[in-house]
């Protein structure tokens, strides 16, 4: 009876065990293709810095704590996964839907929203409104590449939640494994 | 109030050089609440040790942030700071930036996962 066990938890912790080498290995592919956008966006702000000057593209630029109160335009959903556990989703608001919806109330005769509607736009701003109104194409391209290295975030973050569960599960099932040793012994 | 809850979810927290903070918060994560407090800091030549353990662990206790990114050679200064956070959420990725590029084998999450690898647990 107990050697069965013994096989079923030896078999579960070798498949533990695989599935963390192939959780790592993806989570060090997730985290290279992330240091590619990272590095090209990082191009494209040089570039930017390039036609715009030194100074213009710079943590000066980046609002400070006594700017305006402003919103994130990405932010992380938890949601559960089929296997009921957490992982994360990114959530984000796009600019030009929102400029339309402002547009579209602007006609309205009612005045009722329009202090929330203000509000929202003091709140919600383009983050290249910071660095000029015309900015250069290198800088949107900048701004594309960290948009899509947030999503390989996403994704690591994601890998490193599954990597902890089932470090957790694996110690588990060890103890258990050491405990049906020491019994035999 | 109502602001806020104009995108659900919670915040992206950022701790990097210039151009990791510029750039991911041009792509859209940076935030100053009714509290006027920032999500983000920027860490140059000037920035103490002190001072990124500070923002770290005020990062880490407020409750709506669930992934702080950290520059790995920033995160190497603070290592034990981060080592010392075992909890899932907030999530701590270490991230590369221009100059300094990913190494795996100084990432915390790689070095915990590779503890599960202990030859005499295998017999």
């Amino acid at each position: 009876m107990e050697k069965e066990e013994l096989t079923t938890i030896m078999k579960d912790l070798d498949d533990m065990a695989m599935r963390m080498l192939q959780l790592m290995k993806e989570y060090i592919d997730v985290k290279r293709t992330l240091e590619e956008f990272i590095k090209s966006g990082a191009l494209h702000l040089a570039k930017s810095r390039y036609i715009m000057g030194n100074r213009t593209v710079s943590a000066l630029q980046l609002p400070a704590e006594d700017s305006n109160e402003f919103t994130a335009l990405a932010k992380v959903l938890s949601v559960k996964d089929s296997s009921d556990e957490i992982i994360f989703d990114l959530n984000r608001l796009s600019l030009s839907d929102f400029s339309k919806n402002v547009k579209s109330r602007h006609p309205k005769p009612d005045k009722s929203g329009s202090e929330e509607t203000n509000d929202l736009n003091n709140c919600i701003q383009d983050p290249l409104k910071w660095f000029g109104v015309l900015v250069p194409q290198n800088m949107r391209q900048a701004q594309s590449s960290f948009s899509k290295a947030l999503e390989y975030v996403i994704q690591a973050t994601n890998l490193q939640l599954e990597m902890a569960r089932l470090k957790v599960n694996y110690e588990s099932k060890l103890d258990k494994k050491k405990k049906i040793l020491d019994l035999n012994i | 109030m109502a602001l806020h809850s104009a995108i659900k979810g919670k915040l992206l927290a950022v701790i990097g050089d210039e151009d990791t903070c510029v750039g991911f918060l041009l792509g859209g994560v940076g935030e100053i609440n009714k509290n006027r407090h920032t999500n983000f800091m920027v860490v140059d030549k000037n920035s103490s040790v002190g001072e990124i353990e500070d923002t770290f662990k005020r990062f880490l206790k407020r409750d709506d942030i669930d992934i702080i990114l950290i520059n790995q050679n920033i995160a190497e200064m603070i290592r034990h700071v981060i080592d010392a956070h075992i909890q899932p959420i907030p999530a701590i990725l270490e991230i590369p930036s221009k100059d300094h590029p990913y190494d795996a084998n100084k990432d915390s999450i790689l070095r915990r996962a590779k503890g599960m690898f202990n030859p005499e647990d295998m017999i």
